[in-house]
């Protein structure tokens, strides 16, 4: 009986996917098609792009519209880092990829 | 943006990165699913593969030589024994507009990827050749620079069509083209460095991408652990630009009501499909010449008429759609307030404005030293930016998001 127990639930738990400690996310890539021409070589450069959504978007909505109705001024750069960016977690990833070797082309929130 | 040699991507996100030929070009891209780092939570990555869908949207006629206009042979785009066509000159495009040649104090940015390695050598020439005033340009590569690609890709001839059409209307403007090292993801890094740096008062995105195919392209992402499927990651910068005052234009597309994509429903370009974003379409241009003759590049013009830039039968694209001005209704993005009231729309409706896009009544543009007939709706876009940039230049102050009332609808 615990034996048989014991291997019903090892069949259900194969079916529950391994959580990979380190990631976070599924990754989606475009559709490929094409013939395999071997690997890219290990000196090629690779940008990579990061961007960081807004803090509120609901209200970068809202404001947009505001402005674009010419209901309330511009907004300055100043003012928009301080509304939207964060900077805190700019930060933390230029931190990140520079401990592990990347060459941080550009950032715009903190200079 | 930050950059890394192959391998040390490849470690990062645990995957390698294989090259790829599809069709003739070459692409590299992830051989196993990546593995995205805990540190990179609720961001967007991009640039894992450099495989794009976004195209410029110019179509080069030809180019002029000694005998005339020499059509273009690649792509084969010609039927039949006959060609004829008609192309303009600055002064003949700013007759044509009612434009007073201005710009001062207005900083034009115009994004394109890779760039055009003879740029400043053109701007020279087509100053010269047009008696134009010297141009105020800044060339800013994000990223890597290899203005060599543009050669191969096309972007040369997009670029310099570009900025000479900014030129042409704005004559006295700063212009920075912002050149993105690649014609994918690093096209939205260029937009994010303009907004984030206020850089410009005018943008103009002569290039998209069909909505239809967004799902495929690897645009779309979680936000906050919301899926957001098939929703371009990037619409939120052009929020940030239009709260910041920034006039944003694209071009709606040179494939008409399909996109060049195949649907029975109909297909519009993103970022020309944005909220945010005055959408620019095509037309046929034709002159009322008073003085001086357009085969000579002397005459003196005002509007004769224009009319949307559809099919012409000699004419041919090899593909599900025909070479005319793109536009429809997005698929992605509901009606904006400022077309509710006024089309009665559910969806977004595109292009807001149009302007001359026929490569038959195109611009002459310097490519690589050679004058170049060139249309598309990457030309009505910089056209527009220019004469907004005019506007501004006389006002004295930016306009911001043109759409909404009292500019556009209203």
């Amino acid at each position: 009986m615990k034996v048989s127990l014991i291997v019903i639930g090892l069949v259900i738990m194969s079916s529950i996917p391994v959580i990979q400690s380190t990631a976070y996310a599924q990754y989606y890539g475009p559709q490929f098609q094409g013939i395999s021409q071997g690997s890219l070589p290990e000196s090629a450069g690779v940008c990579i792009s990061v961007f960081i959504p807004p803090k509120d978007m609901n209200y970068l909505l809202l404001l947009a519209q505001e402005v674009g109705n010419h209901q309330i001024k511009l907004l300055n750069r100043t003012q928009l880092i301080s509304l939207f960016g964060n900077v805190e977690e700019e930060a933390n990833l230029v931190h990140y990829f520079k401990s592990k070797g990347f060459h941080v082309v550009y950032r715009v929130l903190s200079h | 943006m930050v950059l890394a040699n192959a391998s040390l991507v490849e470690q990062v996100f645990q995957t390698k990165l294989g090259l790829f030929n599809d069709q003739g070009e070459i692409y590299y891209r992830p051989l196993t699913p990546p593995v995205v780092p805990l540190q990179l939570e609720g961001v967007l990555i991009a640039g894992l593969t450099n495989f794009t869908q976004i195209m410029p949207e110019d179509i080069v006629l030809g180019r002029l030589g000694t005998q005339g206009l020499i059509p273009s042979t690649s792509p084969t785009n010609y039927y039949g024994f006959q060609f004829s066509a008609l192309y303009y000159t600055p002064q003949e495009l700013q007759g044509a507009y009612n434009v007073t040649p201005a710009g001062k104090n207005v900083t034009v940015a115009v994004i394109d990827a890779y760039g055009d390695p003879e740029l400043v050598q053109d701007l020279k020439s087509f100053d010269i050749q047009f008696h134009l005033p010297p141009i105020n340009l800044t060339i800013l590569p994000v990223g890597a620079y290899h203005p060599i690609f543009g050669i191969f890709s096309g972007w040369d001839a997009e670029t310099a069509l570009d900025v000479e059409a900014v030129h042409t209307m704005a004559p006295y403007a700063h212009v920075i083209a912002v050149i993105a090292s690649n014609p994918g993801a690093a096209l939205f890094n260029a937009v994010d460095l303009v907004v984030s740096e206020d850089l410009a008062q005018v943008v103009s995105m002569s290039w998209g991408l069909p909505e239809n195919v967004i799902g495929a392209s690897g645009f779309y992402a979680y936000f906050q652990g919301m899926s957001t499927p098939n929703y371009p990651f990037l619409d939120y910068y052009f929020a940030l630009g239009a709260a910041e005052g920034i006039t944003f234009f694209a071009s709606s597309g040179d494939t008409g009501a399909y996109d060049g994509t195949t649907t029975t429903y109909g297909g519009v370009n993103f970022p020309a499909s944005s909220p945010f974003v005055t959408a620019v379409g095509g037309t046929s241009l034709y002159l009322n010449v008073t003085k001086g003759s357009l085969e000579n590049k002397n005459a003196s013009a005002n509007y004769g008429f224009e009319t949307a830039w559809s099919v012409l039968p000699q004419y041919f694209y090899p593909s599900v759609s025909s070479v005319s001005s793109g536009g429809g209704m997005s698929t992605l993005f509901p009606a904006p307030w400022y077309q509710i009231k006024y089309l009665h729309a559910n969806m977004r409706e595109l292009p807001d404005v149009a302007a001359d896009a026929n490569p038959y009544t195109g611009m002459i543009v310097y490519v690589e030293g050679v004058q170049e007939v060139i249309g598309g709706t990457s030309l009505a876009s910089p056209l527009w930016a220019g004469m907004i940039a005019d506007a501004e230049s006389v006002l004295g102050h930016p306009l911001g998001l043109l759409n909404p009332a009292p500019i556009l609808y209203s």
